[in-house]
């Protein structure tokens, strides 16, 4: 799995590549963990080249959820193929994450004043 | 066959009566029978009694000192001189009686001088034939196939040359001086054979040199003191008309001489040579030590002594470190810890603090100041790495008091040893590797069994539905849980549960979500407020990543009724008899353990089916459908279904003993790398 981190706007876009299993979640982890420390408020993943998320992967967004919620960070993810997507709706995780079809939708939500 | 000790009985009977009786016919040849030719004895018989005589003194001594092979040198050449002692002291006493009784007297009697004359002839045939088989321990020591059947020649020839003692010879006549000269020239040959003198240390060489100059003494006595009877007197038996002894004599001189220069020569050499020796046997010492499975800190002592030895150090010490660098082992000769860290430091100040990978030779220099501060007498020192496959095992370090006290050879002993030490200590590792990881073993199948105790095997829980199990762990423990709790006579619960990741750590949550579930299930909640308590205190234990799914479902067989919740587990496979149809049961509901707040209720439901009479449920955790092929295709939502379609009219024991098989195949392997549970219940 590969990970590139880019900037678009106020967006800080974390990009993963392919499989997001147990080891390879230890460094989407630490990209997150970093962006916080730089207080990045939107951090925006993009999934587009997510083949699989393992459990461990899921527990990286989980693991955020409380500290982004403190912080008033807002986390969106968007470009989950069917497949991904089904797995965050059965454990039900779709129902706390921002999960938008494309970047598109997840600029117009980060430049959202309401938001 | 005729036992050794018998045989030797039989030599010295023998030896006895034939020296008896050579003395009897002497004197009666001196007493004037040999006027009465027709009394006289013939000169055959004489020779014959001789050889008797000759020979089984011969005979004797083959056997009784080739049982002595195994003795050092010393002892041999001791042995040999004690007997010389012996002999010479007792010729010495006669001559010393001789001198007393005075001549003249001697003059008139001479059958007493006849008898002297005899004793003397059986004394120096016992010496001579004692040192001629002494010697031939020594030539044969190490010896060649050719050299044994040069020697048994040798033998043959000397005893064959007896036989010319049955004939009145010319004592020097040319048989005679021709079969002296071959036996001379055989004797001359085999005397370069003295291997034994190199395995002898310096002071046994000198001891050696005294022993052999002694034996050579006692013989020319000897020599002198027949010649002396012979030139005085003509002698019926004349010893020296005899090849035999003169043969047997030559020999022995010859060998005395060239083993005295031999061991002279080498005496200069020795040191090196027994320096060499000490190095091989603690060699193989320290080998035999590893092979006999000697304990760590015996080897490293073997070590250091067999270092110690090799190179003459004064002092040493060993240090074995761990994988983290950790002082493991330390063994000190003469050098106290306090001060081997003070030369450490040196040394360390000195090259930096990089690891050794080769021997390094060192003068540790008064001016830096430290040896007087830490009162440290050495002056140069040999720090050796224990390495294997350029694994840094440790340090040997050997240290003398005076200046450039090493040099390269020292430095590659040394490591010839550190070399053998290292594969030691990575022996040691490998072992308690391995026994550290037969008790892991040990701990995990005792997990296994312990956990296995967690999951109920009693699928008979009510007459209105069949029930069949399958499940397996990837690792010897995993996160799947299952279980069934008779609520009432109609009412049972069932739960299946999967903890995010695998092994060790989630069969703890599955253990900790098993005693939740317990302790809940006694509270009669709906299947939402079960969850939503569940949710409550697995959120306390659970990491800040990990998560627990689970489905909860009451039957009630009365009202026919299922009542159930799901937090974010795979959803259930439903069969509906009455449709004939095959469906995911789809409702929301979020993981247990993601949401640590009240507002877990929000995102959980309840959901009721009745159900009828063929109606089938397939419970299953996510190894299942995400098991994957070889070419990483997941088995999926899609092909379980179809597969519950097909199957449906299975009884249920052979309904999951397909689906397993089925997966099996799907992946091509037996062991797929994910826990997974499959429970199938059927309504009757």
């Amino acid at each position: 799995m590969e990970i590139s981190t880019s900037h678009e706007g106020s967006m800080h876009i974390i990009a993963v590549n392919g499989d997001l299993d147990a080891s390879s979640s230890i460094v989407l982890d630490r990209a997150i963990a970093e962006a916080v420390s730089a207080s990045k408020h939107n951090i925006v993943i993009d999934c587009n080249q997510l083949n699989y998320i393992s459990s461990a992967g899921l527990g990286v967004f989980m693991s955020y959820l409380q500290d982004f919620q403190d912080k008033n960070i807002s986390l969106l993810l968007f470009g989950l193929n069917e497949k991904v997507m089904n797995v965050f709706e059965i454990l039900g995780l779709d129902q706390l994450l921002t999960i938008v079809p494309s970047k598109e939708e997840a600029r117009m939500l980060v430049n959202d004043p309401l938001l | 066959m005729i036992s050794r000790s018998n045989a030797v009985k039989i030599f010295i009977s023998v030896n006895i009566v034939s020296w008896l009786l050579l003395l009897v016919v002497n004197l009666l040849n001196f007493l004037g029978w040999n006027n009465y030719p027709a009394l006289g004895v013939p000169v055959y018989l004489k020779g014959l009694l001789l050889n008797l005589f000759l020979a089984f003194i011969f005979f004797y001594y083959r056997i009784t000192v080739g049982q002595l092979r195994d003795d050092t040198f010393i002892n041999l050449l001791t042995r040999l001189v004690v007997t010389g002692c012996t002999t010479v002291l007792v010729s010495v006493l006669m001559r010393f009686l001789v001198f007393l009784l005075g001549e003249n007297l001697l003059a008139q009697h001479a059958e007493v001088s006849t008898i002297f004359y005899h004793v003397n002839i059986g004394l120096i045939t016992i010496f001579l034939t004692q040192t001629f088989f002494v010697w031939k321990i020594l030539i044969l020591y190490q010896k060649s196939r050719g050299l044994l059947t040069f020697w048994y020649f040798f033998e043959y020839c000397l005893l064959a040359s007896l036989l010319l003692n049955f004939f009145q010879t010319n004592t020097f006549g040319p048989v005679f001086l021709g079969l002296f000269g071959i036996l001379s020239l055989y004797g001359f040959i085999l005397s370069v054979n003295l291997r034994w003198v190199a395995y002898l240390n310096f002071k046994e060489k000198w001891q050696g040199i005294l022993l052999i100059i002694l034996v050579v003494l006692f013989s020319l006595y000897f020599m002198y003191t027949l010649w002396d009877y012979v030139l005085d007197r003509a002698r019926s038996v004349d010893i020296f008309a005899n090849v035999y002894m003169l043969a047997m004599f030559t020999f022995i001189f010859i060998y005395a001489l060239f083993s005295i220069l031999v061991i002279l020569f080498n005496l200069p050499t020795t040191s090196v040579f027994e320096q060499k020796i000490e190095e091989l046997l603690n060699f193989q010492k320290l080998t035999q030590s590893l092979q006999m499975g000697d304990s760590e800190t015996k080897v490293y002592e073997t070590l250091i002594e067999g270092t110690v030895k090799a190179t003459l150090a004064e002092a040493a010490w060993l240090e074995v470190t761990d994988d983290k660098g950790n002082i493991q082992s330390f063994i000190n000769r003469n050098i106290s810890r306090s001060q081997t860290q003070a030369i450490k430091e040196y040394l360390n100040a000195k090259n930096g603090h990089r690891q050794l990978t080769v021997p390094l030779m060192k003068n540790l220099k008064k001016k830096s100041g430290f040896t007087d501060s830490m009162l440290i007498p050495y002056k140069s020192l040999l720090t050796v790495p224990l390495l294997f496959q350029n694994k840094h095992y440790g340090m040997l370090t050997l240290l003398k008091e005076e200046k450039d006290g090493f040099d390269n050879e020292n430095a590659e002993t040394v490591t010839v040893f550190a070399r053998l030490a290292g594969v030691a200590i990575e022996n040691f590792r490998l072992v308690s590797n391995a026994l550290e990881n037969e008790r892991y073993k040990e701990a995990l199948n005792i997990a296994k069994k312990v956990q296995q105790s967690l999951l109920p095997t009693c699928t008979n829980l009510s007459d209105q539905f069949e029930l069949s199990i399958f499940s397996h762990a990837s690792d010897e423990v995993g996160g799947d849980y299952y279980d069934f709790y008779k609520m009432a006579d109609t009412q049972t619960a069932i739960i299946i549960g999967d903890v995010s990741g695998k092994g060790t750590s989630a069969a703890f949550h599955m253990a900790q979500m098993k005693g939740v579930f317990q302790s809940l299930i006694e509270m009669n909640l709906h299947p939402d407020e079960f969850l939503r308590h569940a949710n409550n205190a697995l959120s306390r234990c659970l990491e800040k990543n990990q998560f627990i799914t689970a489905s909860y479902f009451l039957i009630d067989t009365e009202f026919h009724s299922i009542q159930y919740a799901r937090a974010g587990h795979c959803p259930t496979l439903y069969f509906s008899f009455r449709d004939n149809e095959v469906y995911y049961l789809q409702d929301k509901g979020l993981g247990l353990g993601i949401l640590r707040s009240e507002d877990y209720s929000l995102h959980i439901s309840k959901q009721e089916i009745i159900y009828y009479s063929g109606d089938a449920m397939l419970l299953y955790t996510d190894g299942i459908v995400e098991a994957k092929n070889t070419g990483g295709e997941e088995y999926g939502y899609e092909r379980l279904l179809h597969f519950m379609r097909t199957h449906i009219q299975q009884p249920a024991e052979q309904f999951t003993h397909l689906l397993v098989t089925e997966i099996q195949q799907f992946c091509g392997s037996e062991n797929l790398d994910d826990d997974y549970t499959a429970v199938f219940l059927k309504f009757i």
